[in-house]
């Protein structure tokens, strides 16, 4: 096998421990952030996030979708997001049990280091998201995944102008590096 | 040299010039100016030559259309190759270079070549250098015929932009039909983008002094105004270069000269294409000598840039010719009016025009400008296979409205409506969604065919150098179809795709049938319609972004580590530990994990949780192995197929509960098999019974492997001790480990005892600091994936898809069990009873060995069958020193390999043969007594 | 670029979709016994129409798998249905 530990450069997002509520820790504390014209991303933390699958999964959580404004974002309190049909992100909710729930008919998987997530803040947002994808606030969506510069992400809106992403953490680095350089084409 | 400007053009500014260089000649620009235009004002004619004959070549047009003035020009160190001149934007310091020319334009040694023309037509290529073999001809040819050097620069930003942008409609081209049409739809509330190729707005529209009763120039200025008062969004210097499926338009938008252009995908309800029509050459001896020039050119530069193509000036035009005299008697060019069907029509001169010859008289001139007709520019429309119809009195091919391409539109000379009034009229209703049927019977322009004499220097291509005598050579062999004589003859294959050569060749050719042009039919124009960089089409996908590798949490610890990183499966993981030679590290983590324990980043092992009352029916389904009876907190080692009865993907599956399975795929396969999970979940079962959760990012695992494993992993602060007598192999439990679940898993790849450690992601750092402490007093350190893969070879283990193809089934590997046995539907489970999959030669997975003393078998080598012509009856996958037997080892696939164990087979490799014999694919503790050791 | 309607998250491009098969294959029960030609039948036999077809489509964002009415000529799409949505 041929050594590439050159060719790809230290990653730019690291972080082995995640802060930890139970500890004390902070754990929405901004770490990386780029600026450019009109525009900030940052990478944030959240408390939790779970994946809750199931026929009634959408109608259980006040469920959110494109381009609708979540608000419990602003506030680091529990919102959902859906993604499926059949699925919904629980964001800051309170604590469930991994596996299939009987009663309930949901499959529930907690998904809280799965996922790198930022945030897009300004006027050029949108034209940062352009560069990645067909998407507009007039297209509505009932569902807030999308590919991005090839990427699955999740995305929704948070504020007038701000936006959250989440991204699988093995390709955040390449995809937060997409959106840095898109931030450099805007003029 | 000196410049010889008419006037003022509107385009340049003469107060602002500058030094640039033409093969090596210093001369002056001004702002505004393209390459050609500051040429031409230096008096420069001869810029290039020609491909195949090498004869002098000048410029012809204006725009796009040129099909001539190919330069390679360098500003700041950048080299471009394949700049166009007419529309290249001259700056300050430009070195230009003709190319196809050595050692410069107006003198090449290779002119010669012009002299051989008799022996260079249609199909020459072809003909000539098939025999023995084109390769021998390739390295001249290329010498001879390249456009311009490769320049050896790699301009690493040269990057595109790329945006996606929506509009209600979309104008092409901001002549005076474009310009009313983007009003009109910007004006009636439509969210409108206007686009045109040219640097400055407006400024292709020089045949009419007053538009609507206005001075031209103001009217198209009040025009952009209103435009862009009404909201709508305009941009220059932006090509629409492609048409795609549902309404999608392909724009360039130049970035200045070596800078990457950025593309936007713009999505338009509607298209409107005001995208003008360009003059066609004509055809008569010598037309393609450097002076000779299209009508709307010779306006253009004289308009725009203020620059006369001539004092004395031949004109041969069978459009508009009284009004191109009137403006050139207006700069006080003497005008030569000349016949454009007069038979005995021709050009003197050498390098460039110096006469013409009519069948009454000589004149000399210093350039000629002609028209031949005009062809409406109908490539976008096209593109869509909008439909098209021929407009007898104009002899063209114009847009038929009845077979429109979904919200495609066309105004203007595009669509042929060649009189302003019906032009402006037609694109006001089109752009508001009116119908409209304009008439195009008001302006009648002659077709003059190609004369009867000297058909071999009559050039209807001219970069390409193809002749009406190619054309009709071509019919003469028999080549009947428009695209067969395109191809022969290259006719229209040249940078300029035919944009002015095209109907002439048509015509040529239904001369030479003896037919009428649409009978004839047209070639089909495809995108792009100017060439576009590759790079702007990829985008930011360039570079390390082309494929980028998925990355581990624990990267900067390997790093830290002095890993060395390579990718596998998409991931980018440790493959050794330590600089220099990898095969000492690899013999080294064997031994030391073979001889104590090894410590390796397993975090890219598939996690797929797949749940719900459903789940364990719907796993035995997608798997071959049976899985209805696999009990809570035990693993299966399986397979999954493909219904063609192959091996997709191996794997262990974890029973968690009644209604909770964990699918630890192959990390390369992860996305795959959770795709092809989610497609047999919704397809042919039940899914509000089943729900497939891809949580592979959300676990990080690290394997201890190796006889002091169970030591290693007891001295972690754990609830609970492992006792392996109770704790079997395939078995797994849940625990605590520093206030989060810990999952241990007994299974092991390496043939040692092995205890699969997976953590929440970003506790993985604790948890493999913690082993390595503990393991560095018991001689344990870290394992990387090379040293993984050498003992899984000596344990026999395959590879999936680097051990297998996509013929190989599981009884091939020796899993015999579910295809004879297992009762329920499995996929894949008859496709391993057809004739093929029982066939008795079937390629088997066996295992190779050679005397100690020899070198190792190479991966790729084929086993071959006796005989003078060997056949090939089996392939090396797999081949290692091994450290632990300290001998090579080899695993590959055999025909009815499983018969042959203990034989001797021939290896194949690159034209050498050698010996190996055919052994049992395990080579390490075959009794299994170190892996169920407990 | 086409744009497909996803039956739930409505219109994206065609980046986000994903082939799976044309429409009406049913898989055969394996349970008993089928003759080659009908295994081969569903395996390998493709209409392949000029026209309208019916296709079967995942779009790979929202994983929603369904069937897809197009003009394999023109493009056109004209509807597109939910195979949970029975069909
Ligand atoms: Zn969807």
């Amino acid at each position: 096998m041929r050594d590439d530990r050159n060719k790809w450069p230290s990653p730019v997002l690291n972080d082995a421990t995640r802060g930890d509520a139970t500890r004390g820790e902070p754990t929405s504390a901004e770490t990386e952030t780029v600026s450019g014209l009109n525009i900030t991303l940052s990478r944030i933390k959240l408390q939790r996030q779970v994946w809750v699958s199931g026929t009634s999964a959408l109608q259980r959580f006040k469920c959110h979708s494109w381009p609708s404004i979540t608000p419990g974002f602003k506030q680091a309190q529990a919102y959902s997001v859906c993604l499926r049909r059949d699925r919904v992100l629980l964001v800051n909710g309170t604590l469930m049990k991994d596996g299939w729930d009987a009663q309930l008919d949901l499959a529930i998987t907690e998904v809280s280091d799965s996922y790198y997530v930022f945030k897009l803040v300004g006027e050029n947002s949108l034209a940062v998201l352009r560069r990645g994808t067909e998407i507009s606030l007039t297209t509505p969506s009932a569902s807030a995944m999308r590919k991005l510069f090839g990427y699955d992400v999740v995305l929704y809106r948070t504020a007038e102008i701000e936006f959250c992403l989440h991204i699988d953490r093995a390709n955040a680095e390449s995809f937060w590096a997409h959106l840095v350089e898109s931030i450099d084409n805007l003029a | 040299m000196h410049m010889s400007r008419t006037h003022a053009g509107v385009q340049v500014n003469t107060d602002a010039c500058f030094n640039f260089e033409f093969d090596g000649k210093t001369l002056q620009g001004c702002e505004g100016d393209t390459i050609a235009s500051a040429l031409l004002a230096n008096g420069v004619v001869v810029i290039g030559r020609g491909f195949k004959y090498h004869r002098p070549r000048g410029v012809w047009g204006s725009w796009t259309e040129e099909p001539n003035a190919i330069v390679q020009v360098t500003l700041n160190k950048r080299t471009l190759p394949n700049c166009l001149a007419t529309t290249t934007l001259l700056e300050t310091g430009m070195q230009v270079k003709s190319v196809n020319a050595f050692p410069s334009a107006a003198f090449d040694i290779k002119g010669g070549l012009n002299l051989l023309r008799r022996w260079l037509g249609a199909g020459f290529y072809y003909k000539t250098f098939m025999w023995p073999n084109w390769h021998l001809f390739e390295p001249m040819i290329r010498k001879m015929a390249g456009l311009g050097a490769v320049s050896e620069q790699c301009f690493d930003d040269y990057v595109s932009d790329q945006l996606h942008e929506t509009c209600d409609v979309l104008v092409v081209g901001a002549g005076p039909a474009g310009l009313v049409a983007a009003r009109t739809a910007a004006e009636a509330g439509e969210s409108v983008w206007l686009v045109d190729d040219h640097h400055t707005l407006g400024a292709t529209h020089f045949y009419h002094e007053f538009i609507e009763g206005v001075a031209a120039r103001s009217w198209i200025a009040t025009q952009l105004t209103a435009i862009i008062a009404a909201g709508a969004t305009v941009y220059s210097s932006t090509t629409a270069f492609g048409i795609y499926d549902h309404q999608l338009v392909g724009l360039m938008q130049l970035q200045g000269f070596a800078q990457a252009p950025r593309l936007i995908r713009l999505r338009a309800s509607r298209i409107i294409l005001a995208t003008g029509a360009i003059d066609r050459p004509l055809l008569f001896r010598n037309n393609d000598l450097p002076g000779i020039f299209s009508q709307s050119a010779a306006l253009d530069y004289l308009s725009n840039y203020g620059v006369s193509v001539g004092k004395r000036v031949g004109l041969a035009s069978v459009h508009n010719a009284d009004q191109v005299h009137d403006v050139f008697a207006k700069h006080a060019i003497e005008v030569v009016a000349l016949n454009p069907q007069d038979e005995a029509l021709s050009a003197i001169g050498r390098k460039q025009i110096q006469s013409v010859n009519t069948s009454t008289a000589r004149e000399s001139v210093d350039a000629l400008v002609v028209c031949g007709g005009l062809t409406p520019t109908i490539h976008l429309w096209s593109h869509q296979q909008g439909g098209l119809r021929w407009q007898k009195n104009i002899h063209a091919f114009v847009p038929n409205r009845e077979q429109a391409p979904a919200g495609l539109f066309v105004v203007g000379a595009a669509a042929g409506i060649y009189t302003l009034e019906d032009a402006l009229s037609d694109a006001v209703h089109v752009a508001i969604g009116r119908a409209s049927t304009p008439n195009l019977a008001a302006v009648s322009i002659p077709m003059p065919s190609a004369k009867t004499q000297n058909r071999d220097s009559q050039w209807i291509d001219v970069q390409h150098d193809v002749t009406v005598k190619d054309v009709d050579v071509a019919v003469q062999e028999n080549y009947a179809s428009v695209e067969h004589v395109k191809r022969y003859t290259t006719l229209g294959m040249a940078v300029d795709q035919g944009k002015t050569s095209n109907m002439l060749g048509l015509a040529a050719l239904a001369d030479k049938q003896k037919v009428s042009i649409p009978e004839v039919g047209i070639t089909t124009f495809r995108p792009p319609f100017v060439p576009v960089p590759l790079v702007t089409y990829g985008g930011q996908h360039t570079h390390l972004h082309s494929k980028p590798p998925k990355r581990l949490v624990l990267e900067p610890t390997h790093r830290a580590l002095n890993a060395a990183l390579c990718e596998y499966g998409g991931w980018l993981r440790p493959g050794w530990y330590g600089d220099g030679r990898m095969d000492e590290h690899v013999q080294q983590e064997v031994l030391m994990t073979r001889e104590q324990a090894g410590i390796l980043d397993a975090s890219a092992l598939g996690k797929i949780e797949v749940m719900g009352p459903d789940a364990r029916n719907f796993l035995n389904f997608v798997y071959y192995n049976r899985l209805d009876n696999l009990q809570p907190g035990h693993i299966r080692y399986g397979f999954m197929l493909t219904e063609g009865g192959s091996v997709y993907d191996d794997g262990v599956v974890w029973c968690m509960d009644e209604h909770r399975f964990l699918v630890s795929c192959s990390s390369s396969h992860v996305a795959g098999v959770e795709q092809l999970l989610e497609s047999w979940r919704q397809d042919g079962n039940n899914p509000n019974q089943i729900y497939v959760h891809n949580a592979t990012s959300q676990w990080a695992t690290i394997t201890v492997t190796g006889p002091k494993a169970l030591d290693i992993v007891n001295a972690l602060p754990l609830p609970i001790e492992l006792n392996m007598a109770e704790f079997k192999h395939m078995r797994f439990l849940e625990a605590t480990y520093q206030n989060h679940t810990l999952r241990i898993a007994r299974v092991s790849f390496s043939g040692e005892i092995s205890f699969e450690l997976s953590v929440p992601t970003t506790q993985a750092l604790m948890l493999w600091n913690d082993l390595l402490r503990i393991g560095k007093p018991l001689q344990a350190g870290p394992l990387g994936l090379e040293a993984m893969s050498v003992m899984r070879a000596e344990k026999g283990y395959i590879i999936v898809g680097k051990d297998t193809d996509g013929e190989t089934m599981p009884h091939d590997l020796g899993f015999t069990g579910p295809r004879a046995n297992k009762t329920a539907a499995f996929v894949g489970d008859r496709s391993l009873h057809t004739k093929t999959a029982q066939s008795s030669s079937r390629r088997q997975w066996v295992g190779f060995t050679v005397p100690k003393d020899q070198p190792m078998i190479p991966v790729g080598a084929h086993l071959v069958n006796g005989g003078d012509k060997p056949k090939s009856i089996g392939v090396v996958t797999s081949s290692y020193f091994s450290p632990t037997l300290q001998q090579p080892i080899a695993l590959g696939l055999l025909e009815a390999g499983a018969l042959r164990l203990g034989e001797q087979v021939s290896v194949w490799h690159m034209g050498q043969q050698s010996r190996a014999k055919v052994v049992s694919p395990c080579f390490y503790d075959v009794s299994g007594a170190r892996l169920h050791a407990g | 670029m086409q744009q497909f309607p996803c039956p739930f998250c409505g219109e994206r491009d065609e980046r986000e979709f994903h082939f799976l098969a044309e429409a009406g294959k049913e898989r055969p029960n394996t349970t008993v016994s089928i003759d080659d030609e009908t295994w081969a039948r569903y395996l390998y036999k493709q209409r392949n129409e000029k026209g309208e077809v019916q296709e079967i489509w995942m779009h790979l964002t929202c994983r929603e798998v369904f069937l897809l009415k197009r003009h394999s000529v023109t493009m056109a799409v004209s509807e597109s249905v939910s195979l949970r949505q029975g069909c």
